[in-house]
């Protein structure tokens, strides 16, 4: 085993915890809202609250760390074409999801907790999530361009 | 964009929902537990059904259908090297165990915990030390793709082998050390 072959595992481990956990999470706050449940809203709010910083944000992290060094390890250029779209997306994507996303629906689930549910915060939370589909719609056409590698 | 490329990318993506989704189904579990909120235990066990049968079986076989075609539109890889038959028989593996088993249980537990019964409880316990083993299965796999080994690369299938048993060693042991604890969902969580 190589070293570039070991960062690789460690970056697709990372993708996938990222990407694919961020799809399941999707589904469990769909099926939350369709359940028709407040007190399963504010939960699944609560969880993602927590998974997001102690979860995604770790593994977004290893992800680049493991690029980076796929990168120096895989004598690829800085400025390949996936390379750059891969780092610009990065930050798009971790800056939205752990600047914003996160925080705003940690909040949203405190909120309905003490207040109880609402037809505002039933809207924020829509909007947060209509959000976090399209970043991980990004993510996956990040994963797109890492495979295809265009430009090489 | 080649044939092979979008192959790959298609193969990778659905992997990647698989792994990522059953760790995250894990993180949602412990989440659920740590409630001890018998209600939101039973939603999260029809929750994970729902799940395995309408995300995870698909990918699980988009992945192996893409990873089959991979092969074949390869001209450097076939059926017979060494780290696809490895994959082959993980995938066969953890494939039946979810679609025979993990999922298939999950949704009893779910009813056994809506009626309140004393196997919820216990049950539920063991089945997150399974799944638990089947995520580290999945990760195996992952490190089969990428290192790709051959019998004879003596290195690489000791550090997969001590890494995975080690994995394997700390979920068996967090499981007894919940059943001694009281064999309560909330136990296997500490």
């Amino acid at each position: 085993m190589t070293w570039y072959e070991l960062w690789l595992f460690v970056h697709i481990s990372g993708v996938a915890v990222w990407i694919g956990g961020g799809v399941v999470a999707q589904v469990f706050g769909a099926l939350a809202k369709a359940s028709g449940d407040p007190a399963r809203s504010a939960a699944y709010g609560k969880d993602m609250g927590s998974v997001g910083p102690w979860v995604f944000m770790p593994a977004s992290l290893v992800v680049l760390v493991s690029g980076i060094l796929l990168v120096v390890k895989g004598n690829w250029d800085w400025s390949e074409t996936f390379v750059v779209l891969g780092l610009v997306g990065w930050a798009v994507v971790s800056f939205t999801f752990f600047g914003y996303i996160t925080r705003a629906m940690d909040r949203v689930g405190m909120r309905m907790a003490t207040e109880g549910p609402s037809p505002e915060l039933g809207a924020e939370v829509g909007r947060l999530v209509l959000l976090a589909r399209i970043m991980i719609l990004v993510l996956f056409a990040l994963v797109f361009v890492m495979v295809v590698k265009p430009g090489t | 964009m080649t044939w092979y490329s979008f192959l790959l990318f298609v193969h990778v993506s659905m992997a990647i929902i698989w792994i990522g989704g059953g760790l995250m189904m894990q993180l949602f579990g412990v989440r659920a537990a740590m409630s001890d909120d018998p209600s939101r235990m039973a939603a999260l066990g029809e929750d994970i059904e729902w799940i395995a049968n309408r995300v995870f079986i698909p990918a699980s076989l988009l992945a192996f259908l893409s990873g089959v075609l991979l092969v074949v539109e390869s001209d450097f890889y076939g059926f017979g090297d060494d780290w696809i038959v490895i994959a082959l028989v993980l995938y066969a593996t953890t494939f039946l165990a979810g679609l025979l088993f993990l999922g298939p249980e999950s949704g009893r537990i779910g009813k056994l915990t809506a009626e309140g019964s004393p196997q919820a409880g216990p049950r539920t316990m063991r089945l997150i030390m399974l799944s638990r083993l089947d995520l580290v299965l999945l990760f195996l796999i992952v490190y089969d793709m990428t290192v790709k080994p051959d019998f004879g690369d003596a290195g690489s299938y000791i550090w997969g082998v001590v890494a995975a048993a080690i994995a394997v060693g700390i979920i068996y042991w967090r499981y007894r050390v919940a059943l001694v604890r009281g064999g309560s969902p909330r136990a296997a969580t500490g």
